[in-house]
């Protein structure tokens, strides 16, 4: 008797299977028979995403999704990259519709279709003609139909869309999920033609901005104030906190305004946290993920925040952290938190964070992820020694140290690895100063992951890439390449890894390659499965005035066939590199050395 | 007089099905069986449970044998869906499987596997549920559609106009990267 089918399976248990998939394992299974496309196309469309190409974000197609399929939709995205063009990126900037260079560039190859869709629009500001597409979008929704609403163009919003008559406060008010990316520099971002209110939306679990303009804050202020008793994640950021204080002078008091930051941070954490206001304590009972980039915070804030459902907090760029953490500390707050995450390079002066530090850390156990980065270590084996306290269910560790050569003997670093299970490491560390101090891993199994980040300058070597070669030229992530929303999805599956594989080889350096070669090998770490390298976070984007277009990559362990290599690459859009980045995305993109929206990026440096 | 502490539960689905013998704490993650011992006293449960699904002695005795491991395990209760260790919402990460558990699925032919979800569906066993239905996604993440049909024994009844036109209109979605919604 042959062995029966998945189609014996009943419904429910498909469902339960299909719900632990993700959409490019859905999209393959669609198409293994009938019933699975009947039971994944449910699934499959649950969630519908938008993205239209950077250099062009008016450029919104949707037209062809048919219309029974879109009103399965429960979360409606629209998303672009960010890794060309950040600040200067609103449609508002390009109001010359007749077809700049950008536009010439996306028009070879278009269909007759697109050529008539062309005419309709000519004449018409890029901004309104995303207006009017995204508008248009929504409004094929029934009322309710969205529980999950995202804007992350890194535009301003269209007020068709979530200003004050906007088809998605009216229309859906039961929203429980809010992302948006905005855009603080578009020099029309105050135009009410982009007026965002959501003072509807009261129902929000989640709540995430990046990029707000200053005038955004009472918005901003006031979702927060009408969601706080619900909200379980919230996400803030400010993107260039010297900006946003800047820009939101006129919108304090003037004598408030006048030459003091500080003041002008405290208003903005009050206005945020509702300190001022009579306000429960805490204002936030259900948090469980607090994300903070370049917010300014206050010790004050402490009693806010419910320290008893919360699991992540997120502290990036945020001056006055370290009396925050401080705070809660002294105020003796029940902490359960798993995940911390704390990032510095501007404002640390002293050792006021390293104590914040390690009396937080000290105050609780269970902390299972830890990520840190500072610019200038003090006294860093104070760090390890406070984060032994959690020992015991530490499985992730980043601790990159951007511009300094790292100063922790061995012998410090060997105690913490031995004395800790890790899974995840993340390092700025040349490969040839990690060997050694990796040595505690061989013996155990808990390694899966090394990731080594390289800052764009090392005292140790310079600008020089510790994996590349000098001559090396990367084109396999090309934004050129890749358009977006119209590309064959074929080629997420049916990635070349053989080709990939030959091509990175050639680029990379002989020690890099040895280096991985041990850690794969018979005398390395028996339990690695992956060597990460380079930035991911933001799409891995590199920073500004870095030559190559890409330089991150995962090699993974070879299949064991005894000839050749010890390791093999994963090709970028492959399902293995994907399931490897859904599962590690939060440490990888950790402590990104650089803002989503870089104000000195032009589009004339690239 | 003590509470009975062997359970009898009988295949009944076809004449001559086993009769198997399985400690009380053991067979208490199944939520059918909650529900019996809430609902009648031990006198009644003396009689044999009869499990009237359709799956041989052999998977049954497999789920049996799930349960008698997993015996002091958190039972599931009714509100319980199982979530991650971090109570995340993000419901398709992998479970954590135990070494025992891993050894115990790795062993399975297709058909025990399949017969091991049907009953656990239907005496509402959820962890096992879970676990099971977890290791058939883990099997299917990262396949092409040809690589799923051979290791599910699937033959495609679509033709190729069909299959082409649903390619087309998938070619319009794009992966969802984040998946951190709630519901």
């Amino acid at each position: 008797m042959p062995p029966p089918g998945l189609e014996i399976l009943p419904t429910e248990l498909f469902i339960c299977v299909i719900e632990k998939l993700s959409k490019a394992d859905l999209k393959a299974l669609s198409l293994v028979c009938k019933r699975c496309h009947t039971l994944v196309v449910q699934a499959l469309w649950e969630s519908v995403s938008i993205e239209p190409p950077e250099y062009s974000l008016h450029q919104i197609k949707a037209e062809a999704i048919p219309q029974a399929r879109l009103q399965l939709a429960r979360q409606l995205h629209f998303r672009a990259d960010f890794l060309r063009f950040t600040d200067r990126r609103c449609p508002h900037e390009a109001t010359d519709s007749s077809g700049g260079e950008f536009e010439n560039e996306s028009s070879s190859g278009d269909s007759e279709a697109e050529e008539e869709d062309r005419e309709q629009w000519v004449g018409l500001p890029r901004f309104h003609q995303l207006a009017r597409k995204t508008e248009s979008v929504v409004k094929r929704l029934r009322p309710g139909q969205l529980h999950s609403f995202s804007w992350d163009l890194g535009t301003c919003v269209p007020s068709e869309v979530l200003g004050p008559p906007g088809a998605v406060p009216l229309n859906h008010p039961m929203l429980q999920s809010l992302a948006l990316t905005t855009n603080p520099y578009c020099r029309d971002n105050r135009h009410p033609e982009c007026e965002i209110d959501l003072s509807a939306l009261r129902r929000l679990h989640s709540l995430r901005w990046k990029a707000p303009g200053a005038h955004h804050l009472n918005t901003l202020s006031s979702a927060i104030e009408n969601n706080s008793g619900r909200l379980q994640d919230l996400e803030l950021d400010f993107v260039n906190h010297l900006d946003f204080v800047t820009d939101m002078a006129p919108w304090l008091h003037r004598s408030e305004a006048e030459g003091d930051f500080g003041v002008a941070e405290t208003w903005c954490a009050n206005k945020l946290f509702g300190l001022s206001r009579q306000s429960p304590q805490p204002l936030f009972p259900a948090i469980r993920t607090l994300s903070l980039s370049q917010v300014p915070v206050v010790g004050a804030m402490a009693p806010a925040i419910n320290f008893m459902t919360l699991r992540t907090l997120i502290l990036r760029e945020c001056p006055g952290w370290p009396e925050f953490l401080a705070h809660v500390t002294d105020l003796g707050l029940p902490v359960r938190l798993k995940k911390l995450e704390i990032q510095d390079h501007r404002w640390q002066k002293d050792l006021v964070g390293l104590s914040a530090m390690e009396g937080f850390l000290g105050a609780f156990q269970g902390l299972e992820e830890l990520f840190v980065t500072q610019k200038r270590l003090l006294d860093p084996q104070r760090l390890l020694n406070s984060a032994l306290h959690h020992r015991a269910t530490l499985k992730r560790f980043i601790h990159p140290v951007p511009d300094a050569l790292d100063d922790i003997p061995d012998d410090c670093w060997f105690y913490f690895f031995g004395s800790c299970d890790l899974e995840f490491i993340g390092r700025h560390c040349h490969p040839e100063l990690l060997r050694p101090i990796l040595r505690p891993f061989m013996s155990k199994d808990s390694l899966k992951v090394l990731h080594i980040r390289q800052p764009p300058f090392s005292l140790y070597d310079g600008y020089v890439s510790w994996a590349f070669k000098d001559t090396a030229r990367l084109s396999f992530r090309d934004p050129d390449s890749d358009d977006g929303a119209d590309q064959d999805v074929n080629r997420d599956v049916n990635g070349d890894d053989d080709e990939d594989d030959g091509r990175l080889r050639s680029w990379l350096r002989p020690q890099f390659i040895e280096f991985a070669e041990w850690a794969f090998g018979p005398q390395g770490i028996g339990s690695l499965q992956f060597l990460a390298f380079g930035k991911f976070a933001h799409g891995g984007r590199l920073p500004f005035g870095w030559r190559l277009r890409s330089a991150s990559f995962i090699l993974a362990r070879g299949r064991g066939d005894g000839a050749g290599s010890a390791f093999r690459v994963l090709s970028e859009r492959g399902p293995e590199a994907r399931a490897m980045l859904e599962k590690y995305r939060d440490a990888l993109e950790a402590c990104p050395m650089d803002e989503l929206l870089h104000p000195s990026m032009r589009d004339s440096d690239i | 007089m003590a509470p009975i502490q062997i359970l009898k539960l009988q295949n009944t689905f076809k004449p001559g099905g086993k009769v198997f013998e399985v400690e009380r704490a053991a067979a208490e993650h199944s939520g059918l069986v909650q529900m019996l011992l809430q609902d009648f006293d031990d006198s009644d449960l003396e009689a044999i449970i009869p499990i009237s699904v359709d799956v041989s002695d052999k998977g049954l005795a497999k789920v049996f044998e799930w349960m008698t491991h997993s015996k002091d395990l958190p039972k599931t209760t009714d509100d319980g869906s199982v979530r991650g260790p971090d109570d995340s919402a993000v419901n398709w990460k992998p479970l954590t499987f135990s070494d025992w558990d891993k050894k115990f699925f790795d062993a399975l032919d297709s058909e025990a596997l399949y017969e091991i979800l049907i009953a656990a569906n239907y005496l509402d066993i959820k962890p096992l549920y879970e676990l099971g239905c977890q290791f058939v996604a883990n099997m299917i993440r990262g396949k092409t559609t040809e690589q799923i049909r051979e290791i599910l024994n699937i033959t495609s009844d679509f033709n190729p106009e069909e299959e082409l036109r649903i390619r087309e209109q998938k070619a319009l979605v794009k992966d969802e990267s984040e998946t951190a919604e709630k519901n």
